[in-house]
């Protein structure tokens, strides 16, 4: 089957080495690096002094106009996506059409210097450059860059966008640098990757591809630079920070990405390898190369531009994939420069130090993250426009159900309390009784991490599945948080504050948004496509829409989601969340994880499984008037219930107002009245009691509702127990001001 | 019960009975045996060592019961090392169990099958399936710092830098075996898991690229970094605290049969504790007395003549305030000095895989 040729039309770039993509290619084939003292004198305290940086001036010379009160995140990135979307020559794109696929791996802050939203950067790029179509937030730390451009071709195979803007971004923190600096993890001058392997440099910067499909690209003048031909992801399964050491992790994803691209390891004419510096990344690329390309390895040109920009975290994997472009359109391969002239030869081609001129017509760029999650994307040469086949439908069911959230632990005690109307809005959940990993693990985990463990064992365990190793090595993982583990986010920077050459490395290692989402895949054993989606409250039905596309692609057959967000705020005692009702505006947050099992139908037969819902269909909006944008997005919708988004705010009033007026057979109702607002896993949740309700007849009551700020209280969920079997539910997500999702689930 | 391997083995292989076995003490030379091991790579007929299956629903229920450790979540690409302890908090056991996708696998310690057989099937309340595999399976290792080289030539370079104690299912030869990362001595250790009829054919190959090494060079590289052998520490009446095995046992589970004695015998703070101790030529027996400034303070547990070191090495339990490194006692009129483990540095330490 040859799916739909998507291709890339325009990149964008600004990092240590260019502000623009011809001057970042003339430093990568003269040799020249960027890697430079860093001039911000806070970080003299550290012992390791060199960092790719991007001159003030660039940023200020590529924003004339509009950089204004921006932070410093979002400059880099408006620069780098305006350049991509200039060289497509993109102008009339239908904006609910055209979306934004944003790595990044650090929360950053704003111009004030507070921390934001993981979503702001992309918010702010959206919304400048005129994008209402999917918005997604990947942060899978250091594979982040890689995997958005993976992700936005997922987007147009889907036939939800005609052009996406993928790239990534991260600035350079001082906090992240002294995590570095923690883990010893940093070299002390300019990093010599492949060679000496001392340790890394960090970088910053940004860089964006412009994906289209191909007949597109070409029915508009445009020139392909290059076609996504595939990509694979996959987790190791095996450390927090270490990357596997037989490389496992690695060559799956490379092979993955190869067999997508329905290419194999002959055609492979140069790889654009991770290439940190650090001695244990090294290796393991070594032996991933050895691996996947057995006798051909050495004859395969592997190399490294991290010794020209320093790592980039969340925008490496687009700065690479822009590199890789670069190099089949110029038949060149970029160097590894500060090769030692006195390293061993060894049995592999690092393309040591000279730039080399090749044919090239396929390349792999690999990325390897904390949480143990790798990316490859195969980029190939642009062929004609060509005959294909549509993505294939795949029907999927929610098999399995893992809530572990203040109102109870596993979906018999929610189910429970739903029944005796328990309230438990911002109460902690209990994880007492019982440990879901080993207790080696278990000890040093973070709450998030044992959260989202717990629910994922539950949501397993509630689905009865029982899998062999090797088919656990094809299960996907999908992770949806708003802003990662509050606690170790919160120990790591007061450890920085008391002494920035004391970092808490263990809180460090969690800081990256996907940590929870690497212990869910080492603690389950799971090693199938894995990615982390970040878009706040929407996170859980973006997450469940890469589920679905992974299923569809053939990529997996079973793939978990988990939702995971906690509050630090002391837990309150009797709070009252009412939502929809208009005396008791406010909200209380929480913490929760909440998992579920998506299964292609097909698998769930097969095995004898049950059900509780099919997947009819997912829809999302971005940008403005969004409750009616995402309802448009399911037009054959007839939903008797609506589990909505309502967290007790004042968005509440828009939301039930369109929903009863569009909807008016549907009652409405939110979990979020019993947990408070637990962000990704509120969605998580309002996902898995729609489910619950199409299967057992029960659904969160809103008891306290009075005055509702649409219709009458009859429009609602007032008892848990349903008068009708559910046909349809209807599930809506928000992350405010941002994205909002709808899920339609029906009777399998 | 004789090792499978027993005729291939060279004439003049001096056998020894351990426990319910008789297993190759050495096959030559102990201490050339020692040297290929610490210096390059042998191979080990663990003979001696009895598999034993636990299967059925409540298999991982039994196995978390029964063993120290917590083996809840023992997937099928993991081993770990474990104590078996009976109610009184005695060693009945030391195994490698390792996790399989219809239950547990157990690996004895070197003759202790029987011993160990008998302490499952009495304890069997959960109703499982206790099978004895040693009739259609046999363990052999390789250690040594050039191990790694011998997996990559022997069977496939990509397992010899599997993490310690990871597991997978390969083939060899056409073959399916379990392979594993494990290591006793400090070098670079694995172990493979093989049917019994191929369980030649894989010696003979590791002959090619491994010296052979028997029980005698094995325990001594053992005891030099301090890895417990049961059947000379395990004495009866002694703890698993007295035995300095503390981390063999996990007293964070709920519950393990032998549990309450371990925190009993800790919450005591009473007993013995454990030393190594060199000096000398002579090797004490097992229960010479071991003398601080004249007074009794406890007894020799096990000592040889360690090749390593070129001089006496040996366990003593001495009273708990003076189990520490650098005393001088007196063994058998013999001074001896105790030691801090390892104690001796294995070369592996300072060899990567590459």
């Amino acid at each position: 089957m040859a799916l739909r040729p998507v291709v890339v039309t325009g990149l964008g770039i600004i990092c240590a080495i260019g502000r623009d993509p011809a001057e970042f290619w003339q430093r990568l084939v003269s040799g020249t690096g960027g890697l430079t003292p860093v001039l911000d004198e806070n970080f003299a305290v550290f012992e390791a002094r060199h960092a790719g940086q991007v001159p003030d001036e660039w940023i200020d010379g590529g924003l004339p106009d509009a950089g204004a009160g921006l932070d410093r995140t979002a400059r880099l990135a408006l620069i780098a996506a305006r350049q991509a979307i200039e060289q497509a020559g993109l102008t009339g794109a239908d904006p609910d059409r055209f979306g934004i696929i944003l790595g990044k791996c650090q929360a950053t802050p704003d111009a004030a210097g507070r921390y934001q939203p993981m979503h702001r950067t992309e918010d702010v790029v959206a919304d400048r450059l005129g994008m209402r179509g999917p918005r997604i937030l990947v942060s899978t730390a250091c594979a982040a860059g890689g995997n958005a451009v993976g992700l936005a071709k997922d987007k147009i195979l889907t036939g939800e966008a005609d052009v996406v803007l993928a790239g990534g971004v991260d600035p350079l923190l001082f906090g992240t640098y002294a995590g570095f600096a923690g883990l010893k993890a940093l070299s002390t001058g300019p990093c010599r990757p492949y060679s000496h392997s001392d340790g890394l440099n960090l970088g910053e910067g940004a860089a964006f591809l412009l994906l289209e499909p191909l007949d597109r690209a070409l029915a508009r003048g445009a020139t392909p630079l290059a076609e996504v031909a595939g990509y694979g992801l996959s987790a190791d399964a095996y450390h927090a920070t270490a990357p596997d050491p037989t490389g496992r992790g690695g060559a799956s994803a490379v092979r993955r990405a190869l067999a997508d691209a329905g290419l194999t390891t002959d055609d492979v004419g140069y790889v654009s390898g991770h290439g940190t510096g650090t001695p244990a990344n090294d290796a393991m690329e070594a032996k991933v190369m050895r691996v996947v390309f057995g006798e051909r390895a050495g004859r395969v040109p592997t190399s490294s531009i991290k010794s020209f920009v320093g790592h980039t975290l969340g925008a490496a994997g687009a700065v690479e994939a822009v590199a890789s472009v670069l190099a089949l359109r110029h038949g060149t391969a970029p160097p590894t420069i500060g090769f030692a002239a006195d390293a061993v030869p060894g049995d592999l081609d690092f393309v040591p130090n000279v730039a080399r001129e090749l044919p090239i017509d396929t390349v792999v760029s690999n990325n390897y993250a904390f949480g143990g999650n790798n990316v490859s994307l195969v980029l190939t040469t642009p062929r004609a426009a060509r005959e294909y086949d549509e993505l294939p439908e795949a029907a999927a069911v929610i098999t399995g159900l893992g809530p572990v959230t203040g109102l109870g632990t596993g979906i018999g005690e929610v189910a429970e309390a739903i029944v005796t109307g328990r309230q438990a809005a911002g109460q902690a959940p209990s994880l007492d009784g019982r440990t879901f990993a080993p207790r080696s693990l278990w000890r040093h985990m973070n709450h998030l991490s044992r959260m989202a463990i717990a629910a994922s064992r539950l949501a397993w365990e509630d689905a009865g599945l029982q899998l062999p190793r090797k088919e656990l090595d094809d299960v996907g993982l999908v992770f949806a948080t708003g802003a990662g583990s509050a606690e170790s986010t919160g120990g790591f920077d007061e450890s920085i504050a008391a002494n920035p050459n004391k970092p808490a490395v263990l809180s460090f290692s969690n800081v990256v948004l996907n940590a929870t989402g690497g212990a869910v895949c080492q603690t389950l054993g799971l090693r199938g496509p894995t990615t982390t989606i970040c878009n706040g409250g929407a996170s859980a039905s973006i997450a469940l829409d890469c589920a679905l596309e992974m299923i569809r692609a053939g990529k997996a057959d079973v793939v978990l989601v988990v939702a995971a967000d906690e509050t630090v705020a002391a837990p309150v005692g009797d709070a009252v969340v009412s939502p929809y009702d208009r005396r008791h505006s406010g909200t209380v947050p929480g913490s929760a994880a909440v998992a579920f099992l998506v299964e292609s139908a097909e698998h769930c037969t097969r095995r004898g499984g049950r059900p509780y819902a099919q997947v009819m269909g997912t829809g999302h909006a971005s940008g403005g008037d969004l409750v009616a944008r995402v309802l448009d997005r399911l037009p054959g919708a007839r939903p008797e219930l609506v589990v909505g988004a309502g967290t007790g705010v004042p968005d509440d009033a828009e939301e039930s107002a369109v929903v009863l007026a569009a909807l008016p057979g549907a009652v409405l109702t939110t979990s979020a009245g019993l947990t408070g607002d637990c962000q990704a896993a509120t969605g998580a949740m309002n996902i898995a009691m729609a489910a619950l309700a199409i299967r057992d007849g029960i659904a969160p009551a809103l008891t306290g509702l009075v005055e509702p700020h649409a219709g009458e209280p009859a429009s609602y969920v007032t008892k848990p127990e349903l008068p009708d079997p559910i046909g349809q539910a209807l599930v809506l997500t928000a992350a405010p001001g941002s994205v909002r999702g709808a899920v339609l689930l029906g009777a399998p | 019960m004789a090792t499978v391997l027993a005729n291939l083995h060279p004439e003049g292989t001096v056998y020894g009975e351990v426990g319910d076995s008789s297993v190759p003490l050495r096959f030559s030379e102990s201490a050339d045996e020692y040297r290929v091991l610490r210096e390059r790579a042998a191979v080990l007929d663990l003979g001696g060592n009895r598999l034993i299956e636990i299967t059925g629903p409540a298999a991982v229920d039994f196995a978390q019961r029964l063993l120290a450790r917590d083996v809840e979540y023992l997937t099928s690409e993991r081993c770990m090392m474990s104590l078996v302890l009976d109610e009184s908090g005695q060693v009945v056991d030391q195994v490698l169990a390792f996790g399989r996708e219809n239950g547990i696998l157990l690996e004895s310690s070197c003759g202790a099958g029987t011993r160990l057989l008998e302490h499952l099937e009495e304890h069997n309340d959960e109703g499982v399936v206790i099978t004895d595999r040693s009739a259609d399976l046999t363990v052999l290792a390789l250690e040594g710092p050039y191990a790694w080289g011998v997996v990559g030539r022997l069977i496939d370079g990509e397992l010899a830098s599997l993490p310690f104690e990871s597991v997978v299912e390969t083939e060899w030869n056409g073959t399916e075996i379990i392979f594993a990362r494990t290591g006793f001595t400090g070098e670079y250790g694995y172990q493979m898991i093989v049917p019994t009829e191929s369980a030649a054919e894989l010696w003979c190959q590791a002959l090619e690229h491994a010296g052979a090494a028997g029980q005698e060079a094995l325990e001594l590289a053992m005891l030099e970094v301090r890895q417990p052998i049961p059947r000379h520490e395990a004495t009866a009446g002694a703890s698993v605290i007295e035995i300095g095995a503390n981390w063999l046992v996990d007293v964070t589970k709920d519950e393990f049969v032998g549990r309450d004695a371990v925190l009993a015998a800790f919450e005591s703070g009473q007993g013995r504790r454990t030393v190594g101790f060199t000096g000398g030529d002579a090797i004490p027996e097992a229960g010479a007395r071991v003398l601080a400034g004249g007074q009794d303070i406890g007894e020799v547990v096990h000592a040889v003549r360690s090749a390593g070191l070129g001089a006496t090495l040996g366990l003593a339990r001495v009273d708990a305030e003076l189990a520490a490194a650098g005393l001088e006692f007196t063994v058998d009129g013999v001074e001896v000095t105790t030691l801090t483990s390892p104690y001796i540095v294995p070369k592996s330490w300072s060899i990567p895989i590459i």
